[in-house]
């Protein structure tokens, strides 16, 4: 950077001033999720909300961890899924990717439009559940939460984008030396793709972590039921029974039942969490990834 | 080109690799689901309780069903498979048929319930109501099986001992039977909740309240001596047209006794305007939080800082449940108007249309509402496992016990079921002679279909959530706000919504003869 004086240094500030309010804004709200799961009920009732709570308390995570086994198990489907959902995604993606980049591949074009297609005209709701359900069998097992966002076109289309930057003389020279496919595919190709690897593996395994929709559609068993859902039924539940309490008046539900505010909060945290260390590895990738492999223009 | 095509063949072949392990996963764990329901863990169902019916069609040559059962629960219950263990134990001679409980978070049921039924999945039984899982739309849509002739031929006891009003309440707009009520409270009789300790060191006289205003003398001593209590804790919605000289159902007013019956818009009548000028007045004189717009109302409840509130059902012997809602403190109940009939709909069990036997369902819909015995097994789970008995009667529910779903009223008849720790012994009676004794709406049975005005009600339900939580707990100025309410509503159609009710009610006393 060249300083050129006063004035740069003065619309530096104002940079740097802009984005502590953006990052502040991002990180304050969490703060507070985790400051009000440290709070106690009583505290939360009377006071308000605090960054500094007010009265500490950790029975919020004393009431989870109650019953850890369903937290534990929560958390090995949506480990289980987000893992094996990452690699599977990542390889079919590249691969995929790799074919549609081949300007020696006859049908480029048609591939393309096909995956390019998906991305404009989705099956809708209640056939992919059909599909899932009825065709494939799946429901009630953990493939349900793994395949269906397995292959994501976008993915496709930027990994795509990334691998045709990588000069063909390298794939053609490698064949002259007399390298099958295979071999070029994992010697050469996936170990130069890996900043798009590693940019596209965080966001893949983002949205296996954050999913929750599929399991809701497609799991009855308790056993099978990934963190995220876990957190979005009790929300969704304790929500939809408050803004009904009128119609269901003659109804008795036992609301004491329900955890309470720093509960949510705690889970909201716990649920997180893990995300918040994963990134950090990724970092390095993530910059490079985004600016290299990302759509040119 | 060769090693193209050899490239093109890895490609599909890892992918048929994938699918195939999938099938594979798929297997394996159906294997093991079907493993962990064969331990049929216990059979202590009880004996000693009075088996009533009497018309179990019990034969032999039913050949075996399993029947797929979709209820809504509030939390899932870890040990929901030694219940339904126990209930295929003891249904299978009667009925030969074993049932699969897929219980559903009452967050996800809608979303659920809607997919399923829109895919056309093949299952059984099913909750429905007039808030979760809309029982009217669903049955226009065709997702019900008729039980007209199903109920006369498997279960003519059941619908026989319930009141008439009860079952004509159970059918749709169109006049069909689409569903079974599980018959519980369907009374309303709305009226405050006083927590007892307060009433008494406040010295309420419960005889001399008969109206919200009643009640004011009350709130302020509440508030001068009780800073960090919440004298009045206002909710939305406490607007009760009967309260305030109207008859008819939810949504379908007119002024009582009207022989023209002629229908009313109720948000703009002079009683709202004024019942939220009341409830905006204590708001300003401080006996309702100042968050009461925004504050989850079960929140503070749990937490025992509200003194008084409005309930819209109070229930014989509900002081117990309510005790257990409001952070363990006593309560009394005042009832503010005569117990109206309410319907059955807030909770009903319908057949599906996909079902292959619905013959079958419909046997045990009528055991599960007949027989004591499936019925506490279906609410309660398994004596020992997942409560205690303490008398013949009376239950306490392990909380801990793996099944405490709390929801007896999703599963059948509650006045066939045991009570629950502390309610009195003559709850169900009572229950069953309030029901019976309840005013019945002239114009019960008539159901409005929602179809012709879709749209405007869509739009107005959008409207009215907007001003809803602010304007009805009287956390803004009514004189301000309800007018704009009520212009937003017209603007939306409230006005054409009004004329089709109008118009359908008169087709409907035509068709009866009154008018």
């Amino acid at each position: 950077m060249i300083r050129t004086g006063k004035q740069s240094s003065f619309v530096e500030m104002w940079i740097n001033l802009l984005f502590i309010l953006v990052a502040l804004s991002m990180v304050v709200p969490f703060l507070l999720v985790i400051a009000i799961s440290l709070t106690s009920e009583e505290a939360i009732l009377t006071k308000g909300y605090h960054l500094i709570p007010p009265a500490f308390s950790t029975d919020a995570y004393r009431y989870i961890f109650k019953s850890p086994m369903i937290l534990i198990q929560a958390y090995w489907v949506t480990i289980l899924t987000t893992v094996i959902g990452t690699i599977a995604s990542l390889a079919l993606t590249s691969m995929t990717a790799y074919v549609v980049s081949r300007k020696d591949y006859r049908y480029v074009k048609p591939t393309t439009f096909y995956i390019f297609f998906t991305m404009l005209f989705s099956g809708g709701l209640v056939p992919s559940y059909i599909l899932i359900t009825q065709y494939l069998h799946l429901k009630d097992t953990i493939w349900a939460l793994i395949l269906p966002g397995m292959l994501s076109p976008f993915y496709i289309l930027i990994m795509k984008g990334f691998i045709g930057e990588i000069p063909k003389e390298l794939i053609e020279s490698s064949k002259v030396d007399g390298a099958s496919e295979w071999r070029i595919y994992f010697q050469m190709i996936l170990p130069l793709s890996k900043p798009a690897l590693a940019t596209l593996g965080l966001f893949i395994s983002f949205n296996y972590w954050n999913s929750w929709f599929p399991a809701l559609l497609y799991i009855n068993s308790e056993k099978l039921v990934p963190i995220q859902l876990l957190l979005t039924r009790m929300m969704n539940t304790i929500n939809f029974l408050t803004t009904s309490a009128q119609f269901m008046s003659g109804l008795s539900i036992d609301t004491s039942k329900f955890p309470n505010l720093s509960a949510r909060m705690a889970m909201t945290v716990l649920a997180a969490g893990p995300m918040m260390f994963v990134f950090p590895f990724f970092q390095k990738y993530f910059v490079k990834g985004l600016t290299v492999g990302s759509l040119k223009g | 080109m060769k090693k193209k095509a050899f490239l093109k063949l890895a490609l599909a072949s890892t992918l048929i690799l994938l699918l195939a392990s999938a099938c594979g996963g798929n297997n394996t764990n159906n294997e093991s689901a079907n493993s962990t329901n064969e331990p049929a863990t216990t059979t202590n169902t009880e004996t000693d309780s009075t088996n009533t019916s009497t018309d179990e069609p019990a034969k032999e040559e039913l050949p075996p069903v399993e029947l797929l059962y979709y209820i809504p629960q509030p939390e899932l219950q870890p040990d929901i498979a030694s219940v339904e263990a126990a209930v295929n134990d003891y249904i299978k001679p009667k009925i030969n048929a074993t049932v699969k409980l897929m219980s559903i978070p009452f967050g996800d049921y809608d979303q659920k319930m809607n997919t399923v039924v829109s895919a056309g999945e093949t299952f059984d039984m099913m909750w429905t109501s007039n808030w979760a899982f809309n029982y009217e739309t669903n049955s226009l849509k065709g997702a019900f099986k008729d039980l007209e002739q199903l109920v006369k031929d498997y279960a003519p006891d059941f619908i026989n001992s319930l009141p008439k009003a009860a079952v004509e309440g159970a059918r749709n707009s169109q006049g069909k039977l689409y569903a079974i009520p599980n018959y519980q409270i369907i009374a309303q009789g709305g009226g405050f909740v006083v927590q007892k300790e307060m009433a008494e060191k406040y010295g309420l006289d419960v005889s001399t309240i008969k109206t919200y205003k009643d009640l004011e003398p009350f709130l302020e001593k509440v508030k001068a001596g009780e800073p960090d209590k919440i004298a009045f804790g206002s909710r939305t919605n406490t607007f009760v047209p009967y309260m305030y000289g109207f008859d008819g159902l939810g949504g379908i007013e007119y002024r009582t006794g009207d022989p023209n019956y002629k229908l009313e818009n109720v948000l703009a009548s002079p009683e709202y305007l004024a019942h939220h000028q009341l409830l905006y007045d204590w708001f300003k004189k401080g006996y309702v939080n100042k968050d009461v717009a925004t504050a989850n109302f079960a929140d503070y409840q749990k937490a025992g800082k509200i003194v008084s509130f409005y309930e819209w059902t109070l229930k014989p012997g509900g002081e117990i449940e309510m005790k257990q809602n409001m952070g363990g403190k006593d309560v009394i109940f005042i009832p503010l108007y005569e117990p109206r009939f309410s319907g059955v709909q807030p909770t009903m069990t319908a057949i599906s249309n996909t079902s292959k036997n619905p013959e079958r369902a419909m046997m045990f819909l009528n055991l599960a509402n007949t027989d004591p015995v499936l019925f506490n097994l279906l609410a309660f789970g398994v004596e020992g496992k997942h409560y205690d008995k303490l008398d013949a009667s009376h239950i306490k529910v392990k909380t801990d016990g793996g099944y405490a779903p709390n929801v007896a009223w999703a599963m059948g008849n509650v006045t066939i079921g045991y009570l629950l720790e502390g309610q009195a012994d003559d709850t169900w009676p009572k229950t069953i002679e309030l029901n019976n004794s309840a005013m019945v709406p002239e114009i019960w049975g008539f159901q409005f279909n929602q179809e012709p005005v879709k749209t405007e009600l869509a739009n107005m339900d959008a409207v009215y959530k907007e001003y809803e939580a602010a304007v009805t707990t009287g956390a803004v100025d009514p004189n301000e706000y309800i007018p704009k309410l009520v212009d937003a509503m017209n603007k939306a159609g409230s006005e054409k919504v009004l004329a089709e009710k109008q118009k359908q009610l008169d087709e409907w006393l035509a068709s009866k003869g009154k008018k």
